[in-house]
């Protein structure tokens, strides 16, 4: 059985952006392969979990479907309606801002699916008819484990405020064994941050060029669990980011200076933290630029 | 020279029905290839079908589809061992024909298949299904649905492990009729369970249920009716399960129409189902049926055991190293099944003592039921006590699970062939020219040189007898050898 959150940015400025771009056929495109998606994944087994979530700026409840939910029946009409409704009702207001923020959403997918995976029975019997000649098969018995993944389809690249909460849950995620994969569908190759969750969590970033190559993207790279795609190539991966953004301006630094009280990164020099207010009492400031301490390793 | 035949009928292993398979077969999958090519091509073209084909897939097999219906191929794997792991489950969808080889070794997907697959996932398990949804009113609302429902599937299992007349009773004529098709049951007035029989007690309910419906579609098969008719809502019925597993699923308070355009098999079907306890009907005339949640089990993939949930609450077994068994259960059926293999002692209101012994177990191998059987089923059955402190494997003890497994290979010991003996060599030479004829031909089973006996198998006798004609013609004289079958 498997735990699959899909998390989906609902905002209607990059929503309105891609339908610009692509035409206007766009919006139900993607809408089709989210919902193909999510069929395809609950119809792989009978025990397999979804839950669908969208974040945005105004989006209030986040959980918009859950298959452990006994009113939710119909996947493809609770989770279409419920990203119309919330795609229009933003496009009402007059916040202008594109993108959305992730982190939120990313940790309710989280502890929801840690939630799953611990109801889930730990002890489970091979009651496989085994082969009667070998009586070593006691070892390796196909005790099959709960498998849980997050795929995040983002439409605008995630820079800036996030940074430091959503590398916390990186790596939290990474420890969970949750695999993320994302899809990116913005202009932007790199993704952002979110290449970096990819990387670090096992999974694999796509950058999809068009809206109508979502699906397939969706269906060939992750449908399956991760310990099944080792059994094909692997996508090569093309270098990661890992650049870290700044406290004060949000801008991705390869070098910056690091506060040696929080350890919070500034892409310019400064007598006072900006988030610890921390003083630093230098007596004299380096003039050097090899004194600076580089971030990347 | 002089040749015997020796000749006794070997031991014939009782794998022969779908009772028995194999570790990696799923009995849906292995059905599907018997049926007629265009009856399941017809299988491929409805939504539902290929969905729920695709689901009980194995997992590479599954990624395989996938890739061939969205990239028309699929990427090599680098290690050898998987490259072979993937032809094998090709194989296996080319014999479903989900994939087509072209006369250039190219895979490509069934357009059929490929269609109805991707409307499928389009529309999702509860929209392509033609079952109707009703919104229960008090009036026929179902009363312990759960309960009732595990009693159907009971029944079934007393029927056959304790044919009485009381339990004869309670099961309906076309279940007794497919058991004796089936061949788990023999004899026409009094009834008495086969071999076939005792293994299906002895397997998991997921199996028991599959073999069950499997047995009724063969069955339908046999009556000459369409088989795609019947198929097709039992799919629909399966892939409404996901909502059975839903934690605030309450099966009196969702109902499905019956519509009254079926077929007449297909109504036949739905009896079916009523009697294995996967759905309920209150009363005929309501028009109506309920999920229960035994559906999950026909919904799993029969190779993916996943239904440990429940067995970890079900199991009544403790089985100790000195071969005791102590099994915490007052339901005759349960009991009923172990003595099977076990010499039982003693017998209290809640609780039962039994040995397991070599006669006990010899007695139940000479039935056709495998050690591998027994050991499952005592895995399957044991205490949860038992599971938590040593595991879901150690749970029966590895000196018993060993015991068992040699008992059983003891049976094995000979290993009985047809063969013939050469006797009353006139030289060393024409011994040793047989030896080594038969060396080369690998057809040897034993040689004597002190006795000068040389035993060959069956296959090679003509060979031999030619060979010899032949170089005693070549050799001339020496015309004593006789050579008689």
């Amino acid at each position: 059985m498997s735990t699959l959150s899909l998390l989906v940015e609902a905002s209607s400025c990059s929503w309105g952006k891609l339908a610009c771009q692509h035409g206007d056929r766009t919006i139900g495109i993607i809408l089709r392969a989210i919902v193909s998606f999510c069929n395809a994944h609950l119809g792989q087994s009978a025990s397999n979990q979804l839950l669908v979530f969208a974040f945005g700026r105004n989006v209030e409840k986040k959980l918009i479907y859950s298959s452990a939910r006994s009113e939710d029946r119909n996947v493809s009409s609770v989770v279409v309606d419920h990203l119309r409704d919330l795609l229009q009702s933003d496009s009402g207001n007059s916040d202008a801002t594109m993108g959305a923020p992730i982190g939120p959403a990313l940790a309710h997918a989280f502890c929801h699916m840690k939630k799953d995976s611990q109801l889930a029975t730990a002890d489970i019997c091979d009651d496989s008819l085994g082969p009667a000649a070998s009586n070593t098969d006691k070892s390796d018995s196909s005790t099959e484990k709960v498998s849980t993944r997050a795929v995040v389809i983002s439409m605008t690249p995630i820079i800036g405020s996030e940074h430091g909460s959503l590398m916390n849950l990186f790596f939290s995620a990474a420890k969970q064994s949750i695999c993320v994969d994302v899809v990116s569908m913005s202009d932007d190759l790199t993704g952002g941050i979110l290449q970096q969750a990819a990387d670090i969590t096992g999974g694999s970033f796509v950058h999809a060029e068009k809206p109508q190559a979502l699906l397939k993207i969706l269906m060939t790279n992750m449908l399956t669990d991760a310990s099944y795609r080792k059994t094909f190539s692997k996508l090569s991966h093309c270098s990661v980011d890992y650049r870290a953004s700044c406290a004060c301006h949000h801008t991705l630094v390869s070098s910056g200076w690091v506060c040696s009280i929080c350890l919070s990164v500034l892409c310019q020099y400064t007598p006072i933290c900006k988030v610890c207010k921390a003083a630093f009492t230098i007596t004299n400031l380096p003039k050097k630029p090899s004194r600076k301490r580089t971030l990347r390793s | 020279m002089s040749v015997s035949s020796s000749s006794a009928p070997s031991e014939a292993p009782a794998n022969t029905t779908g009772v028995c398979s194999s570790r990696h077969s799923c009995l849906f999958l292995d059905f599907l290839m018997t049926i007629k090519p265009k009856d399941r091509q017809r299988m491929l073209q409805k939504p539902s079908c290929s969905f729920f084909i695709y689901r009980m897939l194995p997992a590479i097999a599954q990624q395989v589809t996938i890739q061939l219906i969205w990239k028309g191929s699929f990427p090599k794997a680098d290690d050898v061992e998987l490259t072979k792991s993937i032809e094998e489950q090709v194989e296996l969808l080319l014999k479903l024909g989900i994939a087509h080889k072209a006369t250039d070794g190219k895979l490509t997907i069934d357009n059929d298949y490929k269609r109805s697959y991707m409307y499928a996932a389009m529309l999702g398990a509860a929209s392509i299904s033609s079952l109707v949804l009703e919104t229960n009113n008090e009036k026929r609302r179902g009363k312990d649905v759960e309960k009732k429902a595990v009693e159907r599937w009971d029944c079934i299992l007393r029927y056959l492990a304790l044919p009485s007349e009381e339990n004869t009773e309670a099961v309906s004529d076309t279940t007794k009729d497919l058991f004796r098709k089936a061949n788990f049951t023999s004899g026409e007035s009094r009834i008495e369970i086969t071999t076939f029989g005792f293994q299906f007690l002895l397997l998991s309910p997921v199996k028991q249920m599959w073999t069950y419906v499997i047995e009724y579609l063969k069955l339908e098969i046999s009556k000459g009716n369409d088989i795609v008719e019947v198929i097709e809502p039992l799919i629909q019925i399966v892939l409404l399960a996901n909502r059975v597993k839903v934690a605030g699923f309450k099966a009196e308070k969702e109902c499905y129409q019956i519509d009254e355009q079926w077929t007449q098999p297909q109504h036949d079907l739905l009896n079916h189902l009523r009697e294995l306890g996967v759905i309920f009907i209150r009363k005929r005339k309501d028009g109506v049926f309920f999920l229960t949640q035994l559906l999950t089990h026909l919904a799993t993939n029969e190779t993916i055991d996943d239904t440990s949930s429940e067995k970890a609450s079900n199991g009544k077994v403790i089985v100790e190293t000195n071969f005791r068994v102590y099994a915490y259960t007052s339901s005759l059926l349960q009991l009923a099944i172990i003595a099977l293999f076990t010499e039982m002692t003693y017998r209290f209101a809640d609780m039962s003592v039994g040995m397991i012994t070599r006669e006990s177990v010899r007695g139940a191998l000479q039935h056709g039921i495998t050690a591998a059987q027994i050991i499952s089923f005592l895995r399957a059955n044991a205490h949860p006590q038992c599971v938590a402190t040593s595991g879901p494997v150690n749970c029966l003890p590895i000196t018993v699970a060993d015991q068992i497994r040699l008992w059983e290979d003891e049976r094995r010991r000979m290993d009985l062939k047809d063969a013939y003996i050469y006797s009353h060599f006139e030289s060393d030479d024409e011994y040793h020219g047989v030896v080594r004829y038969a060396q080369e031909r690998g057809i040897l089973l034993w040689a004597n040189p002190q006795q000068k006996l040389v035993i060959v198998n069956e296959e090679g006798h003509e060979a031999v007898r030619q060979w010899y004609k032949r170089s005693k013609g070549a050799s001339g004289d020496s015309g004593a050898g006789t050579s008689s079958a």
